[in-house]
Order: C-alpha cells, then sequence, then structure tokens
C-alpha cells in the first residue's frame, strides 16, 4: 500500500539560500524530447528519445523585508543559480530525495499588488544541464 | 519566516502623475531569454542567459485627470517610472525609464470606467531601491534623510527618478540633486546627479555610474520664486540588490 503523503515542509534552496515559507509549491517538470523516426514499410509510427529537458514551477509570497526574497529574485533575475528541492527539510534518503540542477531565472515576477491579495506569483524556472536526484 | 503582505498602499508614479488612487492591481515581470546551448556530447539540454528586459502593467478606475494624463503618456518613452510596495519614505521601490506602449480603456452602462496599461523598461535604466521623498509642499531649500542603501559596484548603476506633481507659485522653480556618503552624517557628500530645474509637472530619469563605495544617500532641493510649492517625490533604484 502506497504512502499518501501531504507535503508540508517541502525544502527549496536556491543558490544556498533556504527560502522556507515564502515558497506554497514547488514542482518540477521533466520532458524528453521525442523525435519521430517513422520510415516506409513501418506500420506504427516510432520514435526515438532526444534531449532531456526540465524546469521548476515556484509559488511564493513576496516578502520586501531587507535581504529576503524579493530582494533576492531581484538579484537573481536573469542568473543561473544552483537549485535543490525535497519533500521535507530532514536529511536526504530514499525516502526522501533531493533533485539538484541549475536553474535560469528567466521570468521573474517582481512586483505583483492586487487589491486585498496577498503579493506573491508564480515563477518558472529554466533547468540547464541535468537534474539530479540525489537519495544520500 | 517569510512576511507575507497584503499591499494596502502601493503606488505607481508616471512622469509627473500620481496613479495610486486609480489603481487596483501594479505589476513588474523581468525577463532573461535563456538561449539554446546545447551541443553534441550533452545528455540534456543546457541553455546560456540571453538579454533582460523588464515590463510593467496597471489596471484600475479611470477619471478625467488620470484618462488625459495617460492619453499624453501613451507611446512616449523615456517616461520615469516608480512602482512602490508603498508610497511612504523608505518602502521599497523599482524605478525605470518606460515607455507606455498600450493603454486601454472601457465603458460599459452601470459599470465603473475602468482602464489597463501596459509598457517596457526603455533600457537598462531599472533598479529596486527606495522611496525616498514623497513631499506633499515644498516651499524652501531643503535636505532629505541619508539612507544606507549600498556602495555601487564597477560596472553598475544606480538610477533615481523624480516626479513633480504639482507646482504652484510665481516663476517657480526646483532642482534636485543626489548625493552619497560613506557615513550617516553626511560630513564629505559627494554630488552624484542634479536633475535638470523642474518649473512645471513633469518626472526625471537619471544614472549614476559605478564604482563608488559610498553607501549613504540622500537627495537635496534648492527652490526659488515667489512663494513657489512643490509636490514631488524621488525614489532610488540600484541594478544590484538592496
Amino acid at each position: 500500500m502506497a504512502t499518501k503523503i501531504i507535503a508540508t515542509a517541502t525544502r527549496v534552496e536556491i543558490a544556498g539560500t533556504a527560502l522556507g515559507n515564502a515558497i506554497t509549491s514547488c514542482d518540477i517538470q521533466g520532458e524528453a524530447e521525442t523525435k519521430e523516426t517513422t520510415g516506409f514499410s513501418d506500420t506504427n509510427r516510432t520514435y526515438a528519445v532526444g534531449f532531456k529537458n526540465w524546469t521548476a514551477t515556484l509559488n511564493f509570497h513576496h516578502d520586501f523585508t531587507d535581504n529576503a526574497l524579493n530582494e533576492l529574485l531581484f538579484g537573481w533575475w536573469g542568473t543561473s543559480q544552483t537549485f535543490k528541492a525535497r519533500l521535507t527539510g530532514s536529511t536526504i534518503a530514499a525516502d526522501n530525495p533531493e533533485f539538484q540542477g541549475t536553474v535560469i531565472f528567466t521570468s521573474v515576477p517582481l512586483f505583483n499588488a492586487n487589491v486585498g491579495e496577498v503579493s506573491g506569483g508564480s515563477i518558472t524556472l529554466q533547468g540547464t544541464g541535468t537534474l539530479v536526484r540525489a537519495v544520500s | 519566516m517569510a512576511s507575507p503582505e497584503i499591499l494596502t498602499n502601493a503606488g505607481l508614479w508616471i512622469a509627473g502623475y500620481d496613479l495610486q488612487s486609480n489603481l487596483n492591481a501594479i505589476a513588474i515581470s523581468a525577463e532573461a531569454q535563456a538561449e539554446d546551448v546545447t551541443t553534441f556530447g550533452d545528455p540534456n539540454r543546457t541553455y546560456a542567459v540571453g538579454v533582460k528586459r523588464a515590463l510593467y502593467s496597471g489596471a484600475g478606475l479611470l477619471d478625467a485627470p488620470a484618462e488625459a494624463e495617460l492619453q499624453t503618456d501613451w507611446g512616449l518613452s523615456n517616461l520615469a517610472l516608480t512602482i512602490a510596495k508603498a508610497t511612504t519614505i523608505n518602502s521599497v521601490a523599482f524605478v525605470g525609464k518606460v515607455l507606455l506602449g498600450q493603454l486601454q480603456q472601457s465603458r460599459s452602462v452601470n459599470a465603473p470606467w475602468t482602464f489597463s496599461l501596459n509598457g517596457e523598461m526603455c533600457d537598462r535604466g531599472f533598479g529596486r531601491g527606495r522611496v525616498m521623498e514623497n513631499q506633499a509642499a515644498v516651499t524652501a531649500t531643503g535636505t532629505g534623510t541619508g539612507r544606507q542603501l549600498r556602495a555601487i559596484s564597477s560596472g553598475f548603476k544606480a538610477f533615481a527618478t523624480l516626479h513633480v506633481l504639482s507646482v504652484s507659485g510665481t516663476t517657480p522653480s526646483l532642482t534636485v540633486i543626489l548625493e552619497s556618503d560613506d557615513n550617516s552624517g553626511f560630513t564629505s557628500p559627494a554630488t552624484r546627479a542634479t536633475f535638470t530645474a523642474a518649473t512645471l509637472v513633469g518626472g526625471q530619469h537619471t544614472s549614476v555610474d559605478g564604482p563608488i563605495t559610498d553607501d549613504y544617500w540622500r537627495f537635496k532641493w534648492t527652490v526659488s520664486g515667489t512663494t513657489p510649492s512643490f509636490a514631488f517625490v524621488c525614489a532610488l533604484g540600484f541594478e544590484q540588490p538592496v
């Protein structure tokens, strides 16, 4: 029987800084390109695997406190940074793997003010290179 | 522990106009192109950072004065823009030199007169910093409060905006300068930028080149004329985080 998990303490770290409860969700999306290789005499479409690609999407609350998330995002805009995320802040393990890689900040919502709403946003980070799934 | 906030006092000044009481939504999106640099031998797609840009938008309720201002600004570039977390002094602010590319207004029966605007920074002159001054009725020469913000590294810049929101008096003139120093007492201030003397409502944007090791900053102003009075806002932003 699978263990049901509610992610209440996911740890997201960028450039060595744990972002704490400024982050409200973290999705990592892995894609593998499929290139069609179908030819004459094939009865079915056939494909070959191409490059792998990945992105990480974070939903967050802005924090305008000095040195907090809003200031960090401004500094990370247009840069490559190390990215790490794991289910909980506990030790990395087989049941608490950490995804590790390098991301580029391609689109950063630096400011969002809507009357009556908490300031925040969603940011999609472009992974570059290999996404590692570490278990120790 | 993060401090999420509902921004109930956010502000946006464009050129010589304060749009706060018209707006109910403000956003800035900073973009950077990720250029594919994958080569043979790579197991994954790899990317390098390309050109950066920043876009802004706002939406809200229109009235006649705001409509007149925005119609004037629509299609113009190099407009001074300041967007702030709050209009109070020392609040986090973003400054830029922008174009107002898109302006849409909507009028429907029995519905508020609404609008939205979108634009983009004209060039590199976009930074994050603080609202340094928000003066409602300045009638005499004065000096603002110095604040410790940051130094400017070589190759980087700071950007300052001046929004003159109202002018009255006979031949009134307002000249604002930006000073830096290495101490809070400003015992050895250096002038880093001087705005053109303002005699009318309007906005200005200027830049300061690094390196500058001083990390204290303030604005000073000189007022002349007969019974002059000015309302103005000054903000200072940096390319580097502060």
